[in-house]
């Protein structure tokens, strides 16, 4: 049995030393959602996802991410394989090939050192599965050609599909994203909007048959452009007015789902930031 | 205009060119000097050289039985060989000793100082002090503390390299990307997994660098220990012959100690690449 809340983030507040970041989050998040956390540079939106990583530990309050095993919400406790990560950048493991890091996270899940070393034939049938499965990954994010190249001969965009397919291989709880696209040109940028758009189409198939959604998604952006396009709920994080009490969330709201094949609708796009901006941002000054 | 790239050819011209100048250079030199004094042995002819290239690798012969005899069996076995068998077997057991146990224990020590910053805290001062010390300076203190033995050679590469060797891989290690080390954890490694499949892998390139670094230190400290207490090895021979001004013998042994300084490099260089094919295709 799956929940309905992939994530349930529960009065998290985060400070450094006097400097309070975080007052009071709350927030859960629904298996098959594509969250986009938006807000102004230093509101926050970071810190929040490295608590969820889990290579932060929030002042207070507690992040629970569902257990299938358990059959319920586990605390969160250090980063584990539950939750998968692209970072903006250091992405990759720059000694592999791309398919040997997608490779990387089975090997890692799946074996030890131990039994890599004494039992070197089933781990060479094992890893001959695991290159299958790594392979068929690429394949999805559209780097099949690609998939014996080191991560230093690779483009930035093709990093990030390799990241995002070392991510997803693990069929993580949810797949966390940093600023994942920031370092990209425009063109690049939203050639990988359009394949988080895909994983979402693959959660409304998924649905219609009545399975359960695979990807669930956050996503940390600066751009609220991005976030409408990619994700179908947006949460607004800002302490302004409030510097000095932490940052709270001030916008969360579903959006329309765009599809990954027609082209980006800038005028609708637009119209949406105009009502998030207001709403999120501008209610204090008014 | 400056940093002009130049041909292939030109840079092999070059490079013999300069070969050739030392070469006409040392004729000449020697010329003079055994022109003053034909029996001269501080810049040999090329014939002297020969002869002294003789004496490293031909047997002795036992001239003299009295002597040997009076020497006793030890010293006899050891003029069976040759001179440089004999100082190759001596001088290379105390490095190849010395410096792997210094290469094994300081790669071991940096790995857990990089990997848990508690125990870098607890040993990084001894460390430095340690780096700072001269081991050639502190050379009576091995002979008191390891004997004159094998054993004081190895102790004085380790004094010498080891914490040079710790202390850079350390500091390789704890450099690591924390966000490869997060997405490795994400990833379901173990604590000993992150070591061994990410840590010493991406860092491998830099860590054969340190190595190499070490190396000259190491025959350094070594050649300096046997030029004071040996009775054989390299050291030992080039201060026999130093002492007779015999230049014959040390000029062949100083060209052969560089030799294995262009092996043991050119030796890692390839290891690098052979262990590191990514390492020179990042962009």
């Amino acid at each position: 049995m799956t929940g309905r809340n992939a994530i349930e983030i529960r009065g998290i507040s985060k400070s450094f030393g006097s400097h309070c970041v975080l007052d009071n989050i709350d927030a859960d998040i629904e298996a098959g959602q594509t969250v986009a956390f938006v807000g102004p540079s230093g509101c926050g939106k970071s810190t929040l996802l490295n608590c969820i990583v889990g290579t932060l530990s929030p002042s207070s309050g507690t992040i629970s991410v569902w257990n299938d095993a358990k059959e319920r919400p586990v605390p969160v406790d250090g980063p584990g394989r539950d939750r998968g990560i692209v970072y903006q950048r250091y992405s990759l493991f720059p000694h592999l090939t791309a398919i040997a890091n997608v490779a990387f996270g089975l090997m890692l899940d799946e074996t030890s050192v131990g039994f890599r070393c004494l039992h070197p034939l089933r781990w060479r049938r094992l890893k001959h599965l695991h290159f299958e499965k790594a392979a068929a990954m690429l394949e999805k994010v559209g780097l099949g050609e690609a998939k014996d190249k080191y991560p230093g001969e690779l483009s930035g965009g093709m990093c990030q599909r390799v990241a995002i397919a070392q991510a997803l291989v693990m069929r993580p709880r949810v797949l966390l994203m940093d600023e994942p696209f920031g370092a990209l040109d425009e063109a690049t940028r939203e050639s990988l909007q359009r394949l988080m758009l895909q994983l979402y189409q693959e959660n409304l198939e998924a649905r219609a048959e009545g399975l359960h959604p695979p990807h669930t998604v956050i996503i940390v952006t600066h751009e609220i452009e991005e976030a409408i396009f990619v994700g179908d709920r947006i949460i607004a994080l800002s302490q302004v007015g409030r510097e000095s009490k932490g940052a709270r969330i001030v916008y969360d709201e579903r959006q329309p789902v765009f599809s990954p094949e027609s082209p980006k609708d800038r005028l609708r796009i637009a119209s949406i930031k105009d009502s998030v901006v207001k709403t999120a941002f501008q209610s204090d000054e008014s | 205009m400056l940093q002009s790239p130049i041909s292939a050819t030109r840079r092999t011209v070059l490079g013999l060119l300069s070969i050739l100048v030392l070469l006409i250079g040392y004729t000449v030199l020697s010329g003079l000097k055994h022109r003053e004094n034909p029996e001269d042995k501080t810049i040999p002819t090329w014939t002297q050289l020969g002869d002294g290239m003789l004496t490293i690798i031909e047997k002795p012969v036992p001239t003299n039985p009295v002597l040997a005899a009076a020497l006793g069996p030890e010293v006899q076995r050891q003029d069976q060989q040759s001179m440089l068998v004999r100082d190759l077997k001596a001088t290379g057991t105390r490095f190849l000793l010395g410096y792997g146990t210094s290469v094994v224990i300081g790669l071991i020590l940096g790995t857990a100082m990089g990997s848990l910053l508690s125990l870098e805290a607890l040993t990084i001062m001894p460390l430095r002090l340690a780096s700072r010390i001269i081991p050639t300076a502190a050379l009576a203190v091995f002979f008191v503390l390891a004997g004159t033995d094998l054993s004081m050679y190895v102790a004085m590469i380790v004094f010498g390299t080891l914490p040079a060797i710790a202390i850079g891989v350390s500091r390789e290690i704890a450099s690591f990307p924390r966000e490869l080390r997060y997405k490795a954890y994400t990833l379901g490694a173990s604590h000993l997994e992150l070591i061994w499949d990410a840590f010493l892998p991406v860092r491998a390139p830099e860590i054969i660098e340190i190595v190499k670094s070490t190396i000259g230190p190491a025959m350094v400290y070594l050649l300096a220990a046997e030029l004071l207490v040996a009775n054989q090895g390299f050291g030992y021979t080039i201060r026999i012959f130093s002492r007779k001004l015999d230049m014959t013998v040390v000029y062949p042994y100083l060209l052969i100690l560089a030799f294995f300084g262009f092996l043991f490099d050119f030796v890692l260089r390839k290891t690098q690449v052979k262990l590191c094919p990514w390492h020179n295709k990042l962009g």
